[in-house]
């Protein structure tokens, strides 16, 4: 290995992965600290960094491009994962979205969001002559389509956004045009007020507004209102510095729903103040910006698109996550990068940071 | 420009993000509002159940089901003095002190009892009931503590690394800093005292148990060698610590607390109450129980002294009980009992917000509970009406009037913070209503001797099954004969005075926790015990479930409608050779035979004369005419050729109340059945017979009443044609006493026959006394005037059985006798109806055991004493009242299943 090849490792992203793990090492220990049910989620989350970290080194030195072979059959893998958890999965949090393998259970959507990422990117990539025409266009949104139905079903409507947003930004990156914005608002409209009224049921649609005035839409405090003003509670709460680490009231009294996943952000809001929450979302941007870099200098299409689609989750999940704890998003149960306990999206975010990477390395033609 | 948008909208996205968090968290408005001082509050709803309503027999005192009152001491920590207060301290004191708690008292050291004379003389003073001397000594050596500065570490490690576990090393920046602290510190190895050495930490060796420095020899050389040696004196120096513990009656818990606050170094003292608070996980707005069931007395104590006792909540609570149902086991069926709610009951009696929230509950339940229909309330507090743990009335008037007796839920809503303490005092948002009671119609003197004949009875019949002569011993081969029912209603008001049905159970087993095993021996029988169980059916109220066919007692009701009808008149004389023979209406050469009871040619009889020799072959003349298709009569005999018919014949047996519920307020109860072509049809799949409507006409085949039907039919001809609804409730009363509602009689509805026609049917039935063979009814052997009718209906299989005559095999079938009988007959009073089931072929049970069992049913009710002795004429060998007690009936009975076997 010479030189060149640190000079175009991306610095500044494991600079930011760095401080993401140490705040996720802190908000998961303080998260789980007072809670008899959550002993050893501390020992088991340390172990999913590490496997995160091993997966991405993997992928870091990997040439992103033997992927793009591979992306119809991962395509067909998360089809039939999908089914299979629709039909013999375990309900957890009201949804239908983890497989159970014996010594762990697995949530095979978080996974699939890379592979979504990879096989929308390998599509457009192989209809590079063809950008800005109807064919590519369509051919994406059908590839979405399957998918997206199936976590739409499980009923799992984070991941569904998250899918959504990723084809959002990989297809602007590709190109789209007029027209074709044109024909997405026209379809997606109608499409989004049929599922609203017609789909939903009344408690999801509940839950999907109670943000905007929690004792409004939900005054018995059932549907998650409480949970909200819970939130807000520990946010309000930690002022400028926090409570400190491992102090706060509402945390430590457990007062907070999955408050090592969902509402990690609220602990942290109470036990960090703004500062260290704060200092958490800067992270997370400059996690995003620097995907978005790696996206602009990527050598082809497919790296360009990847980085997009990775930038595009990362955000996706910042802001509902975050968006849910502060109460201007509506509630749907997705973890915060990085910092959440959860295996699956931890080696996933990890991956992810892998490709991002690995792009950024092979993004001039010769290495070695 | 492609990835300029996507960097905008991030750079939006967490512009956004970052807002709000600075609005949330340094915007001072919006931190007040979600700080915990101002923070959002909540209402919680607190429920406060009420006391049931009572159940009273009919003279309006006589308890039958009680609601005892029960309390219970809890603690609201939101209303207690401050934590770690003295006036804490006092409430719990007090609180264990009137509900006789002990506290346990602490002295340490042991030694200043010794040494401390004023603790000494004051403990005595105080606490006389208090014997110290014999409180439990408890010594404990201390673990020797020695602080390792940076130059010994390493020598501390080594101590460590050799001597652990006895030797751990507990590193500076979180030294203990209390005793029972050091053994909560997580041992530290030596590889942490390697780092602790590396990075220059201090702290303090711990050797623990101290002893073993000088029982190993060379730890205390380790240690000489490490620390020198002018560590010898402290190391050899054993530090102990001893106290006394014991326990300090109820009565002494106060004056124990003023000592402990006097004496605050030496003297600790230890409450249960307050143990039990500090480990409970309860929100601070909920009770914590401290104590059930306390006697009233102590309760009323603690409600005048609650200004004393903030904190202390007496809640009040009821527990069942059926005082008589002991004694009188078939009030059981009458009253019911009360159980857990279930959750199909949840579903069914908590209203819904608005329909759609009630449609989705009662189609989610679907599976388990059927559709269900749910009343709709827009107004419905916070708190549904039934609580999952509730009880509800499950059967009987239990269930029947739970609107009356359950009373209102009463509802304080408390304003709570987030963290569940209140803000503001509770307020009353609906307050409790105690329940209603109920008075019955029940008779609870003629109750307990109708269950008295009833089982005496019963026992009867089964004597007569184990000793059948040689020539019945099929008989003998019967199951064991254990049921029956009886009930007795006014005429003239439609009112239950007594309803008994054998076998019954004790509804105490099921409100009485004590008593579960029994309960669950009721509803899980053993298997040996099932099929039996099955078959006597004791939690079955036979009164109002039992549908049984009614065999001649119909009669009576038969030839009011055959008169009204025109079909005959009171003179009309109808041939009855003792059987008729019918041709088969679609089979050629098929002939069935219908017959009288006794193989005997009765002549020419008119109708009283029928009801008198209870022929069946006049009712089944009059209803389906002996013309057509008869085959064993002279053409000058077939005198009514079409007769009622069956459609006609329904129609008035169900003007009766045949075939419908009789509307009385009971839970179970069953419609009965009046057979048509039409039913025949759709049930099973047959077409309608001549032979059908005779069979109809003496209340066999499909047709089926329960004995309360009958009861109200007959006493609808005993008052000349008035239908009442049958009630079990006379009267219902608040919990103050006073009285609601009386429940006044109800007329379901008038009969139009003429009023000579019940004459006649009356005339007929006091013949069938007079000068038939209910012997015992008769006034000489009675003392009273009755009329009625007996009936033998037959029921399940045809059993082929050797002809008592010797000769060949016969046909049989078992059949339960019947007397449906009012008096007086010049002024009817009461109607009774008693069935003994299976009982009708043990020498003629409906009239030599129904009869005298109604008979003796109306002496219990009008007073009278049957003659002593009795005419020898009269049947002999009636069983005494009052009989012998449950106890030994059973015995009887199972040394008679002993003979039988």
């Amino acid at each position: 290995m010479n030189n060149s090849i640190w000079r175009d490792y991306n610095w500044v992203l494991a600079l930011a992965l760095v401080g993401l793990s140490i705040f996720s090492m802190s908000m998961v220990f303080s998260a789980t600290l007072n809670d008899p049910m959550t002993q050893g989620y501390f020992n088991r989350h340390l172990v999913n960094l590490l496997i995160g970290f091993a997966v991405m080194i993997a992928i870091t030195f990997l040439d992103y491009h033997a992927f793009q072979s591979w992306t119809f059959p991962l395509y067909v893998l998360s089809i039939v994962l999908l089914a299979t958890v629709l039909i013999y999965g375990n309900v957890r949090g009201g949804a239908q979205s983890w497989l159970d393998f014996g010594m762990r259970t697995v949530q095979p959507s978080e996974p699939i969001k890379l592979v979504i990422i990879l096989v929308l990117a390998g599509f457009w990539a192989s209809q590079e002559r063809s950008l800005g025409t109807w064919r590519p266009f369509i051919g994406s949104a059908l590839l979405l389509a399957v998918p997206l139905l199936l976590v739409f079903i499980q009923p799992d409507f984070g991941t569904a956004l998250v899918f959504a947003s990723v084809w959002l930004i990989i297809t602007w990156i590709a190109g789209i045009t007029l027209p074709q914005v044109l024909v997405l608002v026209g379809v997606g409209s109608p499409l989004f007020y049929f599922g609203w009224t017609y789909i939903l049921a009344p408690y999801q649609r509940t839950r999907l507004l109670i943000f905007i005035d929690p004792i409004k839409y939900d005054p018995e405090l059932k549907s998650g209102a409480w949970n909200i003003i819970q939130s807000l509670t520990a946010i309000g709460s930690g002022g400028l510095s926090g409570q400190g680490w491992t102090n706060g009231v509402m945390s430590q009294g457990n007062y907070l729903p999955v408050q090592y996943s969902d509402f990690i952000f609220a602990i942290t809001g109470e036990e960090l103040g703004f500062i260290g929450s704060a200092g958490l979302l800067l992270f997370l941007g400059l996690l995003i910006w620097q995907s978005l870099d790696i996206a602009a200098n990527s050598r082809d299409l497919f790296g360009r698109l990847i980085a997009g689609g990775i930038a595009a989750m990362f955000l996706c999940h910042v802001l509902v996550n975050a968006g849910m704890n502060m109460s201007i998003m509506p509630i749907t149960g997705i973890p915060l990068p990085f910092i959440s306990y959860g295996g699956s999206f931890t080696v996933t975010c990890f991956a992810a940071v892998g490709l991002l990477q690995s792009i950024s390395l092979w993004r001039r033609r010769i290495h070695f | 420009m492609r990835i300029f948008v996507p960097k905008l909208i991030v750079f939006i996205v967490f512009s956004v993000l970052m807002g709000r968090l600075y609005q949330l968290q340094l915007v001072q408005t919006e931190a007040d509002r979600y700080n915990y001082s101002t923070s959002v509050n909540t209402t919680r709803y607190v429920p406060i159940r009420p006391i049931r309503g009572e159940i009273f027999a009919s003279d309006g005192t006589t308890l039958l089901a009680e609601s005892m009152p029960i309390y219970t001491v809890a603690i609201r920590v939101s209303d207690l003095p401050p934590e770690d207060s003295p006036e804490r301290a006092k409430v719990y004191a007090q609180l264990s002190q009137v509900l006789g708690m002990t506290n346990t008292l602490t002295i340490s050291p042991a030694i200043v009892l010794d040494n401390d004379k004023v603790l000494r003389e004051a403990l005595q003073t105080s606490l006389t009931d208090v014997n110290v001397r014999s409180f439990v000594r408890t010594d404990q050596t201390l673990p020797m503590r020695i602080s390792v500065d940076a130059d010994h570490l390493f020598g501390a490690t080594q101590i460590v690394e050799r001597h652990a576990p006895i030797a751990r090393f507990i590193p500076r920046w979180n030294a203990p800093i209390r005793n029972d602290d050091a053994a909560l510190l997580r041992d530290v190895d030596s590889a942490l005292a390697d780092l602790s050495s590396a990075l220059e930490i201090t702290g303090t060796l711990v050797i623990s148990p101290a002893v073993q420095i000088s029982t190993r020899p060379e730890l205390r050389a380790d240690m000489v060698r490490v620390f020198g040696d002018e560590i010898a004196p402290q190391i050899d120096k054993i530090q102990t610590q001893n106290w006394l513990t014991g326990e300090v009656p109820p009565s002494a818990s106060v004056d124990a607390l003023h000592l402990s606050e006097q004496f605050t170094r030496t003297l600790k003292l230890e409450n249960p109450i307050e143990i039990l608070v500090r480990t409970s996980d309860t929100p601070r707005y909920q009770t914590i129980v401290v104590k059930r069931d306390i006697p009233r007395t102590i309760a009323m104590v603690l409600k005048e002294n609650a200004v004393n006792l903030p904190g202390v909540v007496i809640e009040q609570d009821y527990r069942r009980r059926y005082p008589l149902s002991d004694d009188i086991q078939s009030l059981s069926h009458v009253l019911g009992y009360i159980g857990r709610v279930g959750s199909c009951e949840l579903v069914r009696q908590n209203p819904a917000r608005s329909w759609v929230s009630g449609l989705l509950d009662s189609i989610g339940h679907a599976v388990e509970c059927g559709i269900l229909q749910k009343k709709i309330n827009p107004y419905e507090l916070g708190i549904p009406r039934y609580l999952n743990d509730d009880r509800i009335g499950k059967s009987g008037i239990e269930s029947s009037y739970e609107e009356e007796m359950r009373g209102q839920m009463g509802i304080e809503a408390v304003v709570v913070d987030t963290m569940g303490r209140p803000v503001r005092a509770s307020q009353v948002v609906q307050p409790t209503r105690d329940g209603e009671s109920v008075v019955l119609t029940i008779d609870i003197e003629l109750q307990r001797k109708v269950e008295l004949i009833l089982r005496n009875w019963i026992r009867e019949a089964e004597l007569r099954r184990v000793n059948m002569p040689e020539r019945f011993t099929y008989k003998r081969n019967y199951m064991p004969l254990q049921s029956g029912a009886a009930v007795v209603i006014e005429v003239n008001t439609g009112r239950v005075l007594a309803m008994a049905s054998w076998p019954s159970y004790n509804n105490n087993i099921w409100v009485d926790p004590t008593r579960a095993d029994e309960l669950a021996n009721l509803l899980n029988p053993p298997p040996a015990q099932k099929a039996e169980n099955q078959r006597l059916a004791p939690l079955t109220n036979r009164v109002i479930s039992g549908q049984y066919p009614p065999g001649s007692t119909l009669k009576q009701f038969d030839a009011i409608v055959a008169l009204q009808e025109g079909v005959i008149n009171a003179n009309t004389r109808i041939r009855d050779p003792g059987a008729l023979v019918l041709k088969d209406q679609y089979v050629e050469d098929r002939f069935y035979r219908f017959i009288n009871s006794t193989p005997r040619d009765n002549g020419w009889l008119d109708v009283t004369e029928a009801l008198m020799r209870s022929s069946n072959i006049f009712f089944m003349t009059v209803a389906g005419g002996n013309k057509e298709g008869v085959v064993n009569l002279n053409p000058n005999e077939q005198t009514i050729p079409q007769g009622l018919q069956i459609n006609r014949l329904a129609d008035g047996l169900s003007k009766f109340g045949f075939g419908a519920l009789t509307g009385i307020k009971l839970y179970g109860e069953q419609p009965g059945r009046v057979p048509t072509p039409g039913w025949k049809q759709q049930a099973l799949r047959a077409a309608w017979t001549t032979g059908d409507t005779y069979n109809a006409a003496i209340g066999q085949g499909n047709l089926e009443t329960t004995p309360l039907q009958l009861a109200v039919a007959g006493a609808a001809i005993a008052n000349s044609g008035t239908v009442y609804v049958p009630q079990i409730v006379r009267a219902i009363i608040g919990p103050d006493g006073r009285v609601i509602q009386e429940v006044p009689p109800q007329v379901a509805h008038k009969l139009d026959f003429d009023q000579e026609y019940y004459d006649v049917s009356r005339l007929g039935m006091r013949r069938s006394v007079v000068e038939g063979v209910n012997v015992a009814a008769r006034e000489e052997c009675s003392g009273i005037l009755i009329a009625g009718k007996t009936g033998t209906a037959e029921f399940g299989p045809e059993i082929v059985a050797n002809n008592p005559n010797g000769v060949g095999t016969v046909l049989v079938r078992q059949s339960h006798s019947w007397f449906l009988g009012f008096a007086p007959y010049d002024n009817p009073e009461i109607e009774v109806v008693f069935l003994s089931e299976g009982s009708g072929d043990m020498d003629d049970g409906s009239s030599t055991i129904a009869v005298p069992a109604v008979t003796q049913i109306m002496q219990a009710y009008f007073g009278i004493k049957p003659p002593q002795p009795l005419p020898a004429q009269c049947q002999q060998g009636m069983p005494a009242l009052p009989a012998n007690d449950g106890e030994e009936i059973i015995d009887t009975i199972q040394q008679s299943d002993r003979r039988a076997s």
